[in-house]
């Protein structure tokens, strides 16, 4: 980014800051710095360059216009997100039961002569697949 | 049923638990065999008189029925549907993640 009076400033460091009289120029090594932010203090402050106000007064704006698109972005997604989450799409071959129907109750025998009882799997993920050895 | 004992090694530590329970008319002496002579080592309870199967509302087998932690059957298809996919992993994944309900 360019500034103009920067560059005049640098020209002329025989400059003097006298805040009495509204002058707030720096000396010229400030004008170097790496800093953004001192920049735009600094031009923020300057009464050399008071035509900079504006301009930073814009980009506040612009920010916060910024900033209310974002929060309308996520109001109006969330709900989505959060449907998505609770009900991720099952695989290939499988598709989810329409009305939706909860898990029998049942107790069987297993291989091993054990019993498996449906209310100790609660609060568990329960992959069941029916089949034969034939 | 080599993928099924895939998924049920790769998720035992993590509350999802893996049932084929079989309809088998041998009962348990036929399925105790067959665990055996293939070294499974999943959970199978058998349901020889299909009772269950009925309840779930089993047309034939193999039929995969996969139920969240609110108890919710959220998936289900018959035919072979294949455990090792990555989405299929996957989706096992995202209901294991949920919060207990």
């Amino acid at each position: 980014m360019e500034y103009p009076e920067r560059r005049k400033l640098e020209d002329v460091p025989s400059v003097k800051s006298d805040p009495a009289k509204g002058n707030f120029s720096r000396s010229p090594a400030l004008y170097k710095t790496s800093d953004p932010i001192a920049e735009i203090r600094y031009t923020a402050n300057s009464s050399q360059t008071g035509k900079e106000i504006p301009m930073l007064r814009r980009r506040v704006g612009q920010s916060r216009l910024w900033l209310l698109l974002l929060l309308g972005g996520f109001l109006t997604l969330s709900p989505l997100d959060l449907h998505a989450a609770e009900q991720p799409n099952p695989p290939e071959g499988l598709a989810t039961p329409s009305p939706s129907t909860s898990m029998p109750v049942f107790e069987l025998p297993d291989a091993n002569g054990e019993t498996v009882r449906s209310a100790a799997l609660q609060g568990k993920v329960v992959v069941v697949r029916f089949w034969a050895t034939w | 049923m080599p993928s099924v004992q895939r998924v049920h090694e790769t998720f035992k530590d993590k509350d999802v638990v893996v049932l084929a329970i079989s309809v088998d008319g041998g009962g348990e002496k036929a399925v105790k065999s067959f665990m055996t002579k293939r070294g499974y080592t999943f959970t199978t309870p058998v349901d020889v008189g299909m009772e269950i199967a009925r309840k779930f509302g089993v047309r034939g087998v193999p039929t995969t029925y996969v139920i969240n932690r609110q108890g919710a059957i959220v998936a289900h298809g018959f035919g072979p549907v294949d455990f090792d996919s990555p989405t299929f992993v996957q989706y096992i994944q995202t209901l294991a993640a949920e919060p207990r309900g």
